[in-house]
């Protein structure tokens, strides 16, 4: 692997005290980045690209790590950047869908929605797939590193490098729109 | 909002904080109490529960959900609707052992698309420069094997599986300077017809079953009348 030092380009290098051993963090994180980038693009072709470009970017250290006991969140910045210039780079075609994908977009007044017609469907899983993939990506992506990592908010908090009210505050408003999502899902589905 | 509506809102709200977890004793005592009292609260509290199992289903197995695999004699899908042409010209596959280096190269044409030149190795990742120049020709560069690529999105009447020559590592370099896919001689007439063409080439990594990884470079081309190129 291509290392270039930091320091050649007149910049500060990290701490040597808490060098970053980036092939490991990046192996130890690369799970749950990986999600992040999922919920983000919604493409899951596009996730190894995007990751391969955090991981350039997180050895180049161009925008360096200021304290190594944050790697994670600086990770996350770094996948959710990435996987802004990747949605960047796919142009028009991509607004297109984005554009679709916002009109048909569910609202938080859904959230008063009974769940149980969808809960009794066979292809519920495939029913959450759908309405996951129909949120905005952030709320995905919390949606995604609660229920497919099983992360406490804490847990969470300390990746995004934000605080515990705030996860629950993003929790409370992408579920209220998983909610309606659903409920517009299922509908389609049993109409 | 009313006071009614205010305490349901709090319920909803401590019940998804009780399905997390994420309540001391004495929030949760608190909380058991006031749905004890409130109609139709267990039903809602019962009802999260199951909703917080079907996420964590769904959740699951969206993101774990595996690569789609091929069946033999084909290695590897490529899905892209929409995105692929007729026409097949420029077909280079690129492969070695993984044990010291693995890389796979094939090029083809497509109406849209991005552009990145980054190889894997057995050690990682390098950026490979598009240098231009040719690989036709060259003896060295016999193919050590096939492998076939199933495409999505060719228009009718054309097969869409594709067959391509397999490359070894140690060719990356020339694979890497390959002229782009559209010759400049039409790339021209493309744009004295009033259309802009943009051409970017990057490379999709496919797993195969043997747990060796290929990089299939592309080059995508998208055409666009130029009135309609602003934004």
């Amino acid at each position: 692997m291509t290392k270039s030092s930091p320091a050649a380009d007149g910049r500060a290098e990290p701490p040597r005290s808490g060098a970053v051993n980036w092939r490991t963090a990046l192996a130890e994180h690369d799970r749950w980045l990986r999600t992040v980038i999922l919920a983000r693009l919604g493409e899951r072709q596009a996730v190894d690209e995007v990751l391969q470009e955090v991981a350039l970017a997180a050895i180049a250290q161009r925008a360096p790590l200021e304290d190594p006991t944050k790697v994670a969140p600086w990770l996350y910045r770094l996948a959710v950047v990435q996987s802004l210039l990747y949605r960047r780079k796919r142009g028009r075609g991509r607004k297109l869908v984005d554009r679709y994908i916002e009109r048909v977009r569910p609202s938080d007044s859904d959230e008063q929605a009974d769940p149980l017609a969808w809960l009794l469907a066979d292809e519920r899983r495939r029913l959450v797939r759908q309405a996951l993939e129909r949120l905005p990506p952030r709320d995905a992506e919390i949606l995604l590193l609660k229920y497919s990592e099983n992360w406490s908010y804490r847990e969470i908090a300390s990746r995004l490098g934000v605080g515990e009210s705030a996860v629950e505050a993003r929790l409370h408003r992408a579920r209220a729109k998983l909610r309606g999502a659903l409920q517009g899902t299922a509908a389609e589905v049993t109409a | 909002m009313t006071q009614r509506e205010h305490e349901q809102l709090d319920d909803e709200r401590g019940i998804d904080l009780l399905v997390d977890g994420e309540l001391d004793e004495a929030q949760r005592r608190e909380l058991l109490l006031r749905l004890e009292n409130t109609p139709g609260a267990w039903r809602r509290c019962a009802l999260a529960f199951l909703e917080a199992q079907a996420w964590q289903e769904g959740s699951q197995a969206w993101v774990t959900e595996p690569k789609q695999a091929s069946d033999p004699p084909v290695v590897a899908s490529l899905v892209r609707s929409s995105f692929w042409q007729t026409t097949w010209g420029n077909l280079l596959a690129v492969a070695a052992s993984f044990g010291v280096a693995f890389a796979l190269g094939t090029w083809y044409r497509s109406n849209d698309g991005g552009t990145a030149n980054v190889v894997v190795d057995g050690a990682g990742l390098q950026t490979v420069p598009d240098q231009g120049a040719r690989l036709a020709g060259d003896p060295s560069a016999t193919p050590n094997n096939y492998v076939t690529l199933v495409v999505d999105g060719v228009a009718d009447g054309e097969s869409n599986q594709v067959r391509l020559p397999v490359r070894d590592w140690s060719h990356v370099q020339e694979i890497a300077q390959q002229p782009a896919a559209i010759p400049e001689s039409l790339v021209e007439q493309i744009e004295q017809s009033g259309h802009a063409v943009r051409q970017q080439r990057q490379l999709v990594p496919v797993d195969l079953q043997d747990g060796r990884r290929m990089i299939v470079p592309m080059d995508e081309v998208r055409i666009v009348p130029v009135n309609r190129t602003f934004q």
